[in-house]
């Protein structure tokens, strides 16, 4: 999105936007994601500016299993058979890439009172 | 080695956050010359702090202008101490500011640009990069072959630079601004509409609540205000950072009476957030993969639940606790209580 703006030559731009209010005077009232779960408020004083923008107010959409097991059966197969196509951005040259390993050794503590629980938790968020 | 240029921006108080300090530890280990590029209100303090570090030179943009996080002032502040500095590698913290400019900024410079690495390291005698991909699901590592490269590096990936401060020759670099650029003005941040700040990204602990705090109890009966108490009582008590279970974001979101303190700004997972803290705390959540893919960078993990097949069991986390959340949570509360009354006594 920056460079595109770059290419256009947009030097207001704004990421992570949740909020775009437009003021009577044409001005554009914008709110940020930053960092902690704030918004930085910034008021630019009009087009042309570049908005990237997050989900607003609205969380993301509820879950929907079946939409995913769809894309899987559909989509899923069709990236495969696709043949890879050059898209410019060359040069990059992956050495390696590996999957994390997911498994922990789980202790699973059944036979503890919530006390008990309580003190070996604060234990261990104290760092002893 | 290539040069190195480390790219910081100062704080609303002028000082330097952690994540510009692992930044500054990342980069010195490169090996390599190291030049610092200082941008904020007062880049000869900030330089300061960082004297010690062993950098060849510290290049300021400095002044009013640059007090405030803005795409212009923040793009024109780089690219002129990118281009003053020579380098070929450029590393910056990915703090919000940085990362809202600096992939226009590699434009700039005919250069590349990558976001989300969480190591850089000397490889073949040149700077490589690992970076996931696929919401933490695969993890590679990569070089390229174009200059000048930046490099955005994520929060809690290297051991922060902890250096005493010293005096440092700060050279300020002159910053072409075209006339007319500055049309935005910033007014400050603003808290989400929660009744209390709950993220804290520097948190020693993240504690996760899942949908099962809203849920009917062994009594047949939801408890939501008390789930809502213990949560905040912990919080304050640990200044620990609260995230939240997908079903549990979606029912606040929806006004139920559930948790107030929630909004979905706090969800941690393959939708929400990947926060990076050395600890983390489970609790009422099942621990289904599309939650824990959020749990990634998160060092040690407990859980506690009801449950003992519930998704933490099967290897998610180090320890999982068979028990009610409430109870627990009420007797680490009081433990807390009688802890501080002990200190003050
Ligand atoms: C495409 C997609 C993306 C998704 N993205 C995300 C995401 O980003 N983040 C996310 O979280 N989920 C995500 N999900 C949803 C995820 O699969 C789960 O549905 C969700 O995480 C379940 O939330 P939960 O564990 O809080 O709730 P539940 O599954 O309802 O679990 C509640 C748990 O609470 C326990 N419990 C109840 N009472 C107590 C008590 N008194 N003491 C102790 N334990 C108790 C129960 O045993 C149970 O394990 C996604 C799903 C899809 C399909």
């Amino acid at each position: 999105m920056q460079m595109v703006g770059e290419r256009l030559g947009i030097l207001d731009q704004f990421q992570g936007v949740d909020e775009l209010r437009v003021e009577p005077d044409g001005s554009l009232e914008i709110l940020e994601r930053v960092e902690g779960g704030k918004h930085q408020v910034s008021v630019c004083a009009g087009p042309p500016a570049l908005l990237g923008w997050a989900t607003g107010h609205l969380p993301e959409p509820r879950n929907n299993p079946q939409v995913g097991m769809a894309n899987m059966r559909g989509i899923l197969p069709a990236l495969q058979r696709a043949k890879a196509a050059a898209v410019g951005g060359g040069g990059v040259r992956f050495v390696e890439v590996s999957l994390p390993r997911q498994q922990r050794e789980t202790r699973i503590v059944k036979d503890l009172s919530p006390e008990q629980i309580a003190r070996e938790i604060l234990a261990w968020i104290s760092g002893d | 080695m290539d040069d190195t240029l480390l790219l910081v921006h100062t704080e609303a108080d002028g000082s330097l956050a952690k994540i510009a300090r692992e930044a500054l530890g990342a980069a010195r280990s490169l090996g390599g010359s190291l030049t610092i590029g200082l941008v904020g209100g007062d880049a000869q303090a900030a330089a300061g702090s960082l004297g010690g570090c062993g950098a060849a030179r510290f290049l300021g943009a400095s002044g009013e202008m640059f007090r405030q996080p803005r795409y212009a002032t923040d793009a024109a502040a780089a690219e002129a101490l990118c281009r003053a500095s020579g380098a070929q590698l450029i590393l910056a913290p990915a703090t919000s500011r940085w990362a809202r400019v600096l992939p226009g900024v590699a434009l700039r410079l005919g250069g590349r640009v990558d976001t989300h690495a969480t190591r850089v390291f000397p490889s073949e005698g040149a700077p490589a990069i690992a970076r996931w991909y696929y919401r933490q699901r695969m993890e590679a590592v990569l070089l390229r072959p174009q200059r000048p490269w930046i490099v955005l590096l994520e929060a809690g990936c290297h051991p922060a630079w902890t250096g005493a401060p010293a005096s440092a020759a700060l050279e300020n670099v002159p910053v072409d601004l075209p006339e007319g650029a500055i049309r935005t003005t910033v007014n400050g941040l603003r808290a989400p509409q929660a009744e209390e700040q709950t993220i804290r990204p520097e948190a020693d602990l993240l504690f996760v609540a899942g949908a099962g705090w809203t849920k009917k109890q062994s009594d047949g009966a939801t408890h939501a205000d008390d789930a809502e108490r213990l949560i905040l009582e912990f919080l304050r008590r640990t200044q620990a950072s609260l995230g939240g279970s997908k079903s549990l974001v979606d029912l606040s979101g929806e006004g139920q009476a559930v948790l107030r303190c929630m909004t979905h700004l706090n969800q941690v997972g393959q939708t929400g957030a990947t926060p990076r803290h050395p600890k983390g705390l489970s609790t009422c959540c099942h621990g289904e993969e599309p939650h824990v893919v959020g749990w990634r960078f998160i060092g040690e993990r407990r859980a506690v639940n009801l449950d003992p097949n519930c998704g933490w069991a099967r290897g998610k986390a180090d320890v999982l606790y068979i028990a009610d959340a409430f109870e627990v949570l009420r007797r680490i509360n009081a433990l807390l209580g009688e802890k501080t009354q002990a200190t003050r006594a």
